[in-house]
């Protein structure tokens, strides 16, 4: 599956988002992480370095994921959850 | 949605309990005694104002949960402008009374309470949120006050509320049925108590397990058998058994009129409980809460200080200083002050965002700062105030002093500005700066919402100080230990 993938500009990283994204590409080598900005792409995953979350959303129609520090999809997740959480979202997507 | 007269109308209707200077009030009048009226008319104001064309945007919106027009106090924040919209009610409003109005503390704990039990009953399959849905419709139906409860008398501060020599330091439960639960306890600085239809009680603090029974939230009626309300004493309150001129704001008073809200043995229908011993969503309902409530302080004392700035201006013009250098730098410095204020509720709602159950929550660190500034800044406005409005604002004769045919016409003489300007207008101007600038209004800037300790200790938590030191010692060219810097990259990775 292609998931366009969204920085917010990382002006308070609460989490490091780069390294969010290496480790979900070593967790999930069957996932293609690309530019959302490229054409084509499934599901848009949206990766916010602090809980507030400000990324704006490009015009996209599909599913997407939204990572805000420790929230995902507007939900608390522990820190040691984080990796699991976001990738049981991608699934999900993929399946819908 | 009410009008200020229907809302006031209804109250008479309540059998409630409140005792004020030891007296039990009859409970058709409690609204017309002189130490709750301006409290009431104060509140009564967000009931006119909905209806008023002029101030519909800020004060009406569309309910999600019915589609129907509803005074915005009663709302579930739906997106930031909402959160943005709050704040500039609050300031508008507070321009027109100088005081509180009360009407916060129920509509933010029934926006803490929405977002808790949503993620409490998808956590836990608790029946919470769908109750707390049709409370708040209810409330939206009926445009009734809502006072928040939250506040414990705690005890002795160093023992967890399990711990205290008096198991009723906190608030908790002592009987479970099939019908609901029984509770027991008070609340303490209750503002709008006494002149609201319903409170809803919440915890104090994040609890442990071992404070299982005090993990408790839920709606009661204010008059419910087995409540009753103590009225608090302000500074300078007798005088509102007086005069006009003396009490500085006499139609809308100074603060929001506070109580302590005693509950005993209080039964509560299981269809009112939102919160029965789950104590781990104990300190999220708090914290949204305070957060919430906090959110509002550059908003409301914001409004209150645009009158306090005007009110020692139009000192300065009616005693022939309003031209003085000093004085225009001094109201400068009011006006800096102020507009620090608001921009911490603004920029705390603007970086606001939605939580799982689709309300939206403001910034929590932003709006701790924002209520920390007014446990500062307030104070040196009130300084610069009574600075500006001159020694008189402290040792005025009294409004009968100025009414005695005899010596009427010497204070009329002697406390005279320009010649223009009526002494009686200066003596009102005078007496709104004391009573706004001094006693209970300074405390409640202090300690309304948490004091400044409980805005503090929200930093540790929230302001990612380890982010702060990688950027320093990034900076500084030190290269962090391998040992380190494998710890630093798995925390980052949320390993």
């Amino acid at each position: 599956m292609k998931v366009g993938v969204k920085f917010c500009g990382n002006c308070n990283p609460y989490i490091d988002t780069p390294a969010v994204l290496q480790e979900l590409g070593a967790k999930a080598p069957d996932l293609e992480f690309v530019h959302w900005e490229q054409p084509d792409y499934e599901v848009l995953l949206i990766l916010n370095a602090c809980p507030v979350g400000c990324s704006s959303r490009p015009s996209f129609l599909g599913p997407q994921v939204v990572v805000a520090g420790d929230c995902v999809d507007y939900w608390p997740v522990a820190e040691n959850e984080l990796l699991p959480r976001i990738l049981r979202a991608l699934r999900e997507c993929e399946k819908k | 949605m009410r009008t200020g007269k229907e809302y006031i109308d209804s109250l008479r209707l309540r059998n409630i309990k409140v005792y004020v200077k030891g007296q039990l009030l009859n409970s058709a009048e409690v609204v017309d005694h002189p130490f709750i009226r301006g409290h009431v008319n104060s509140a009564a104001l967000t009931f006119d104002l909905a209806h008023d064309p002029v101030y519909e945007d800020l004060m009406t919106v569309k309910s999600h949960l019915t589609g129907k027009k509803i005074n915005r106090f009663t709302h579930i924040h739906q997106s930031i402008d909402d959160l943005l919209k709050k704040v500039k009610m609050l300031r508008m409003i507070s321009q027109k009374t100088g005081t509180c109005y009360q009407r916060c503390v129920g509509f933010d704990a029934m926006n803490a309470l929405y977002t808790t039990t949503f993620e409490m009953d998808a956590k836990l399959g608790t029946p919470y949120h769908a109750r707390l849905k049709k409370f708040i419709e209810y409330v939206q139906e009926s445009d009734i006050m809502v006072a928040g409860a939250m506040t414990d008398p705690k005890g002795d501060r160093s023992l967890r509320p399990g711990q205290q020599a008096d198991p009723d330091m906190f608030v908790h439960i002592v009987e479970k049925n099939d019908k609901g639960i029984v509770i027991r306890g008070a609340k303490a600085h209750m503002t709008g108590m006494v002149n609201s239809h319903e409170m809803l009680i919440m915890p104090t603090m994040g609890m442990s397990e071992e404070d299982k029974d005090y993990a408790v939230s839920c709606a009661i009626p204010v008059d419910a058998p087995g409540v009753l309300h103590i009225f608090g004493r302000q500074t300078n309150d007798d005088r509102k058994c007086e005069g006009e001129i003396d009490q500085g704001n006499a139609r809308y008073g100074i603060v929001g009129g506070e109580c302590l809200t005693v509950l005993e043995n209080v039964f509560v229908p299981w269809e009112r409980v939102f919160m029965c011993g789950e104590v781990e969503f104990s300190g999220m309902l708090v914290e949204r809460f305070a957060c919430y409530h906090r959110q509002n302080y550059g908003g409301c004392k914001g409004g209150v200080s645009d009158v306090v700035i005007g009110a020692a201006a139009v000192m300065a013009d009616i005693s022939g200083y309003g031209k003085a250098a000093h004085v225009k730098e001094k109201i400068n410095e009011m006006i800096h002050l102020t507009e620090t204020l608001y921009a911490c509720s603004i920029a705390c709602s603007a970086e606001g965002k939605p939580t799982a159950s689709g309300a939206y929550f403001v910034d929590p660190l932003l709006a701790n700062v924002g209520k920390h500034n007014v446990t500062r800044l307030i104070y040196d406005i009130d300084r610069l105030a009574q600075d500006v409005g001159g020694g008189l604002t402290a040792t005025l004769p009294s409004e009968s002093d100025l009414n005695n045919p005899d010596i009427g016409k010497y204070v009329e003489k002697y406390f005279k500005g320009v010649a223009t300007v009526s002494t009686e207008d200066r003596l009102r101007i005078a007496r709104l700066i004391e009573n706004m600038t001094g006693g209970t209004a300074l405390v409640e800037s202090m300690h309304g919402a948490g004091s400044p300790q409980a805005q503090k200790v929200m930093y540790s938590k929230l302001s990612n100080l380890e982010n702060k030191k990688k950027l320093a010692l990034h900076i500084a060219g030190v290269k962090p230990s391998p040992a380190k810097a494998a710890e630093q990259a798995a925390a980052a990775k949320g390993k």
